[in-house]
């Protein structure tokens, strides 16, 4: 029997921790306080800030060679505040069990954003996002709870390579409408994928080639929660030896998130091409996830099935090497016991890579705090 | 005080106080409830008020405005936020409360009970109808 964590491998597997590290982790530590202090202190200065907070504790057993046992998830915290009656600032902050053989948790700033808006049509941003490619990576964060199955799909996990994850820069969104019709769409320029692929540069680009993405979507507004999207991202990766490789990815998703039923897929294709006449190759990731909230006095209970796949072939410049190939099935039961609290049974049979299928259970229990309500409007003024 | 606009429904009504807009169809007003619409045409920002938890609006609010339970609703907003898609979500009030914020807020837009409405505020039209009309959507 194995036990692992919610999301396999999560910040750095391979971690002997630096002074810069040390360092991060202290800054990361000393934000991820503020944010757990601040609810009340916060709300008594300024009426117009939200923390939210999500965790989860999971029990795992499975076939797959991963550490045993119960584990702690990941902690995290959302600050979201008003600034001005335009201008907004929201963060993440994230707490996450480094490995089981080195104790102890690892801070992360997920998201860190300055936000303008000068009306609904245009908001300028800057900050370090999660990539708006897609819908998972953006729609559900680092939030457990607000997501129907236990863990995100592989080709969207935290940690992951297949998609670049987090995206350090500028942002323009908005949306038009009418009646229940909205179009959203997005571009961002910003640093792409730094040395570790896995992250985003932080501190400054690997290359002058400048990361960019761009999405569009459409909310019909009847059926509601329905929304339609595509996406696409470019960017220069350097390797640790050999020539950079440009890297161009398109997506599209269908989101339906109304419970009755909740229908969610996403399909990315990217390729890769190294520079100087270097190999090119095209990899292609995408999931299928299906659930239904039942119905009358079941309601709590909501079953749920996903399918998933990712193909990187071995020709990939900047993949091939990361035996990153993965298919999985799985199956699951949530129970919403509590408004804020769901436990999650959910069985995985998966390959990844290689000819061998794993069997995985998994259980777990993650919660919202503090149980969000309305202000009230007559407690303070209303920002003109 | 100035005289606003309201939306009047059966027993709830929707008081919509957009000074420059009287009627509205529904699937826009569901857009400024669900907080995808968040500026108003002159780029006043929209404040959303809702009937309490447990009063006589709420329900109406949550089956036709939202078309959610109320535990969605609850996790839809957790969700808003922390997609960092609005800062907050709607506030609460009762009528009278709505009603004064309303009338003194630019860009305020709530729901209360027809039965609250009075000369402070106009009824908003909604998809051509006014409360006591046949087919009059807010009911």
């Amino acid at each position: 029997m194995l036990l692992a964590p919610s999301t396999p491998m999560l910040w750095r597997p391979d971690a002997q921790l630096s002074l810069e590290d040390e360092m991060r982790s202290l800054l990361g530590a000393g934000v991820l306080a503020l944010l757990l202090a601040a609810p009340a202190a916060a709300q008594e200065r300024h009426p117009n800030a939200q923390i939210i907070g999500f965790t989860d504790f999971n029990f795992l057993t499975t076939e797959r060679p991963l550490p045993d046992g119960f584990r702690s998830g990941q902690f995290a915290g959302h600050l979201s505040a008003e600034l001005t009656p335009r201008l907004g600032v929201f963060a993440e902050v994230t707490a996450t069990p480094i490995t089981p053989v080195q104790t102890g948790f690892n801070i992360e700033i997920e998201r860190s954003i300055l936000r303008y808006d000068f009306s609904d049509y245009l908001k300028l941003s800057a900050g370090r996002y999660h990539t708006p490619v897609g819908y998972w990576n953006t729609a559900f964060h680092h939030g457990q709870w607000l997501q129907t199955s236990v863990n995100r799909p592989e080709m969207v996990k935290f940690g992951g390579q297949f998609l670049p994850v987090h995206f350090v820069g500028l942002l323009a969104e908005g949306s038009v409408g009418s009646g229940g019709l909205s179009v959203r769409y997005h571009a961002g320029i910003g640093n792409g994928r730094g040395t570790n692929i896995a992250r985003g540069g932080d501190a400054g680009d690997v290359n002058p080639q400048r990361a960019w993405v761009a999405g569009l979507s459409v909310s019909p507004g009847t059926p509601r929660q329905l929304q339609i999207g595509a996406s696409a991202y470019g960017d220069r990766a350097n390797l640790a030896v050999g020539n950079p490789v440009d890297e161009r990815l398109v997506g599209a998703f269908f989101a339906w998130t109304a419970e009755r039923p909740e229908i969610i897929a996403e399909y990315a294709s990217v390729r890769h091409t190294q520079t100087g006449g270097g190999p090119r190759a095209t990899s292609k990731a995408g999931y299928v996830q299906l659930a239904y909230r039942l119905p009358g006095g079941a309601s709590a209970w909501k079953p749920y099935a996903r399918y998933e796949q990712v193909e990187v072939p071995a020709a990939d410049p900047l993949l091939g090497t990361l035996g990153l190939n993965y298919r999985a099935v799985l199956a699951g039961l949530r129970f919403d016991f509590a408004p804020v609290a769901a436990l999650k049974a959910e069985y995985r049979r998966e390959k990844p890579g290689g000819p061998r299928w794993f069997d995985t259970i998994i259980l777990q229990v993650s919660f919202t705090f503090p149980r969000w309500q309305e202000e009230h409007a007559s407690s303070e003024g209303v920002t003109p | 005080m100035s005289v606003r606009t309201i939306l009047a429904a059966g027993v709830v009504t929707a008081l919509a106080l957009f000074p420059s807009a009287a009627m509205h169809a529904l699937g826009d007003l569901r857009r400024m409830f669900l907080g995808d619409r968040q500026y108003t045409s002159d780029r006043a920002r929209i404040t959303l008020i809702v009937p309490s938890p447990g009063s006589s609006g709420r329900s109406t609010a949550l089956r036709v405005v939202y078309r959610m339970r109320e535990v969605e609703y609850r996790q839809y907003w957790v969700a808003k936020i922390f997609r960092a898609e609005v800062i907050s979500g709607p506030r609460i009030a009762t009528a009278e409360e709505a009603k004064r914020q309303v009338a003194t807020t630019r860009g305020a837009i709530a729901l209360i009970p027809v039965s609250a409405v009075d000369r402070t505020v106009k009824v908003v039209v909604v998809n051509g109808r006014r409360p006591g009309q046949t087919g009059y959507d807010l009911r």
